[in-house]
């Protein structure tokens, strides 16, 4: 008796990990999983969805996740990227929520904040060009108590 | 085909001490617990994400929409102290499964919000699978319960789930490899693909605002670096099922899937906490013998020995 439920849990559990398999190869579950991050080609242009601050001297600094979520650096990306896709009154509100937390953390010399697309070439980036190639602004808002 | 299932029921079904799945229990156990209790107030804030952000996924499919702050702090402390009795081994054959579904799902509900992580896949499957083994009939409140004494006789009843725990490994990996050859073929290795990645993921931290590896940062413009390491990184995750073979093979694959995770922490700055903290590759090890000096030291008596006075008789 002992060695059948073994052997059902066995095959119970080896069926559920593999099953993924059998599906699209760039689907993902938890905790059942085909593991696609970084599975791809990738060459190394970038489109990076991010909350910016903006001084009064113009400089900008990027926000870091707590502005929008937690953390976290991925559920902060999926979480600007989520309003991006919704539209301007999610990416709106996102702005707000962001610009609401630069001024609850008290960050010096921030004006405005803005949710952007840039798009940057990473390689170059390391090599000293850090400015994007191209940016789209999504949404723009002042740092004010609400 | 009689010899071949007599084979397969041999290699599954291999003795192994009722101590090593008692040892399993508690190392993975404590390593789940520890997770949940750090991370707690970090799984507790999901309850501050917006309604319009919630993407469930696996068991949390269940839910109609998201959960309030105190009955997600109250899943939370639930499964803090499930994971208490999981690894004391109190009540096991009913605070185990509690404790692996409760996990699973404070787990799942993190991976609800538009990100899978893939940070607490195995450990959350290596948890199931001792809910489901009898994990707690050594060195549990369980055992010492019943005045249970005497040392249990290797048995195939513990060995089964140990060879689980170490082919789920095995296959989570072999899994990932092949999911790079499905979506990007060899042309995975043989183009400058790593590389890129390497540059992405850390380009996206830091314009997020996000520390990043100033390794990777810096390795990324020596492009002839990254073939042979993407040739490491197939080579570790498909020859997983090596592993399977035991001995020398199982710990130099689990050597080379912790270098594999080293360097993903170096030049990407990624944490995998659970295969990095050696964890994840316990079952392959007689991690039982951990204790040995600890055991000694416990049983340790000096031994006393007679001190020879000299007579006094007859002398003055």
């Amino acid at each position: 008796m002992r060695r059948v439920y073994a052997f059902i849990v066995s095959v119970v559990f080896v069926i559920a990990v593999m099953l993924p398999v059998l599906g699209d190869p760039r689907s993902d579950s938890f905790p059942l999983s085909t593991y696609p991050m970084f599975s791809g080609l990738r060459d190394s242009m970038a489109s990076i969805d991010h909350v910016v601050g903006v001084a009064g001297d113009g400089s900008r600094t990027a926000l870091p996740p707590e502005s929008v979520a937690n953390d976290e650096v991925l559920q902060a990306l999926a979480i600007i990227r989520g309003a991006v896709r919704q539209g301007p009154e999610a990416t709106e509100k996102l702005c707000r929520q962001a610009a609401l937390w630069v001024y609850e953390s008290r960050w010096e010399n921030i004006e405005t904040v803005e949710v952007l697309t840039d798009r940057f070439d990473a390689l170059a980036y390391f090599d000293g060009d850090k400015s994007p190639m191209s940016s789209v602004l999504h949404a723009r808002c002042l740092v004010e108590e609400s | 085909m009689r010899g071949a299932l007599s084979r397969i029921d041999r290699f599954w079904y291999r003795p192994a001490p009722a101590t090593r799945l008692a040892a399993l229990r508690i190392i993975i156990g404590g390593f789940a617990l520890g997770y949940v209790v750090i991370r707690g107030p970090h799984l507790m804030g999901y309850a501050d994400f917006d309604a319009s952000q919630f993407e469930p996924t696996g068991v949390t499919s269940v839910l109609s929409g998201t959960l309030s702050d105190d009955v997600l702090g109250a899943l939370v402390m639930i499964t803090i102290l499930a994971g208490v009795a999981f690894v004391t081994g109190a009540g096991y054959r009913v605070t185990g499964p509690i404790f692996a579904m409760l996990l699973l799902f404070v787990t799942g509900y993190r991976n609800s919000f538009g990100q899978i992580f893939h940070t607490e896949n195995l450990m959350v499957i290596h948890v199931m699978v001792l809910a489901l083994a009898p994990a707690a009939d050594s060195v549990s409140l369980d055992a010492w319960r019943r005045g249970e004494t005497r040392t249990l006789e290797p048995d195939g009843r513990y060995g089964w789930a140990i060879q689980l725990m170490c082919l789920l490994t095995v296959l989570t990996y072999f899994i990932s490899g092949q999911t790079k050859l499905r979506n990007a073929g060899l042309e995975w290795v043989t183009t400058d693909t790593l590389r890129n990645f390497v540059a992405y993921d850390n380009l996206r931290k830091a314009e997020l605002g996000d520390s990043y590896s100033f390794i990777g940062a810096a390795l990324v413009a020596h492009g002839w670096l990254f073939k042979p390491l993407a040739a490491f990184t197939l080579a570790a995750e498909l020859g997983a099922p090596l592993a399977m073979l035991g001995g020398r093979v199982a710990k130099l694959w689990a050597l080379s899937a912790w270098l594999f995770h080293v360097g993903i922490l170096a030049v990407m700055a990624i944490l995998f906490p659970y295969p990095l903290a050696g964890v994840a590759f316990a079952p392959f090890f007689p991690v039982e013998q951990l204790w040995r000096p600890f055991k000694r030291l416990v049983q340790y008596r000096p031994e006393i020995r007679p001190i020879r006075v000299p007579s006094l008789r007859g002398k003055g």
